[in-house]
């Protein structure tokens, strides 16, 4: 396993900060403690490590576009995310087509109140048959 | 920004895998620092889980560059909360437990590390394995030793390998004073190791 420090951007020359000891060759000493650790000790850190992992928080999103592939829609991977995408079609389809009901229903009623006064405009009574 | 648009800036956050490997690198030095700090090691290890369950839970989303100051960090306050519990904990006892005597495996005997080459009945000079280790032994006793700051300071800097900009954020402390720790602690653990009669390899 390596478990080797980062070297320091800025480490002095051990000189300058002690005339007895580097501090490198301290560094050196505890990185090969820490590699000569008991088996239960490293297995009780493995098994911390699992745990803090299983806990790991990642903000996936539900719907992903592959941006190295360009864009293109992912199909929806759990049942929750298919209920979804189902009830988000039928809410369109069912808006769609009462808009549709709506815009109908009302030129029949244009249509009904010409009648009733009369104002019926004058290419109703022209015969195209003639023409 | 949309929900379902994955932005550039996500691809470079770290996955599972980095955070795992991060982690799996840093365990071994981190139970080192809790146990220097703390010299329990169940106490070291409940604070380096804790420490890695804050990272992931927390900032398990952060970029990889960014995770060695962060879970150095976590690791430092975490340790400086036990001492918190632990000074609470033994508000009554501290009083008792300073009569205590040193114990007996603190003393260094210098006549232990003595070579009689004339006495033939002497045992044979240990090897460098075993001599390594005794010295590793002197120098994990003597960071023990050292004040918390100090130790932290050096740590940080000459084991994590961070720069005095890095230590200084983590010990939220100027740059001034981790040179001033830094140096202190050196000539200490050189104090020390001259006083045991020993000399780095």
């Amino acid at each position: 396993m390596n478990i080797e420090p980062r070297l320091p951007h800025d480490r002095k020359s051990p000189n300058i900060d002690s005339p007895d000891i580097a501090p490198e060759q301290i560094a050196g000493l505890l990185t090969r403690s820490a590699e000569q650790l008991d088996s239960n000790t490293v297995a009780a850190l493995r098994r911390a490590r699992h745990t803090a992992l299983d806990r790991q928080n990642v903000h996936a999103p539900a719907f992903a576009l592959d941006a190295k592939h360009g864009f293109h829609w992912q199909l929806p991977h759990t049942p929750r995310q298919w209920v979804a995408t189902v009830l988000l079609l039928a809410v369109v389809v069912g808006s769609s087509g009462y808009w549709q009901h709506l815009r109908k229903h009302e030129m029949m009623t244009h249509l009904d109140v010409a009648i009733l006064t009369d104002d019926m405009p004058m290419e109703v009574f022209i015969d195209h048959r003639s023409e | 920004m949309l929900p379902f648009i994955r932005s550039k800036r996500s691809i470079e956050l770290s996955t599972p895998t980095e955070l795992s490997q991060f982690l799996c690198n840093a365990e071994r030095r981190a139970y080192k620092q809790a146990l220097f700090a703390v010299r329990d090691e169940h106490a070291a290890l409940d604070i380096v889980q804790d420490s890695m369950i804050k990272l992931a839970e927390k900032y398990g989303d952060k970029p990889v560059k960014e995770l060695p100051l962060l879970f150095q960090r976590i690791l430092q306050n975490t340790i400086r909360d036990y001492y918190r519990r632990q000074k609470v904990r033994n508000a009554w006892t501290t009083l008792f437990s300073s009569f205590a005597t040193k114990s007996e495996e603190d003393e260094f005997d210098p006549l232990e590390s003595l070579v009689d080459d004339d006495n033939r009945s002497a045992p044979p000079l240990p090897d460098a394995e075993l001599q390594q280790k005794q010295i590793i032994s002197r120098i994990e006793r003597a960071l023990e030793r050292l004040p918390a700051r100090q130790r932290e300071a050096f740590l940080l800097r000459y084991w994590e390998g961070m720069d005095i900009i890095e230590t200084a954020a983590v010990m939220g402390c100027t740059e001034g004073s981790v040179k001033t720790h830094c140096s202190r602690a050196t000539h200490a653990l050189a104090a020390a190791l001259k006083d045991t009669g020993m000399e780095l390899p």
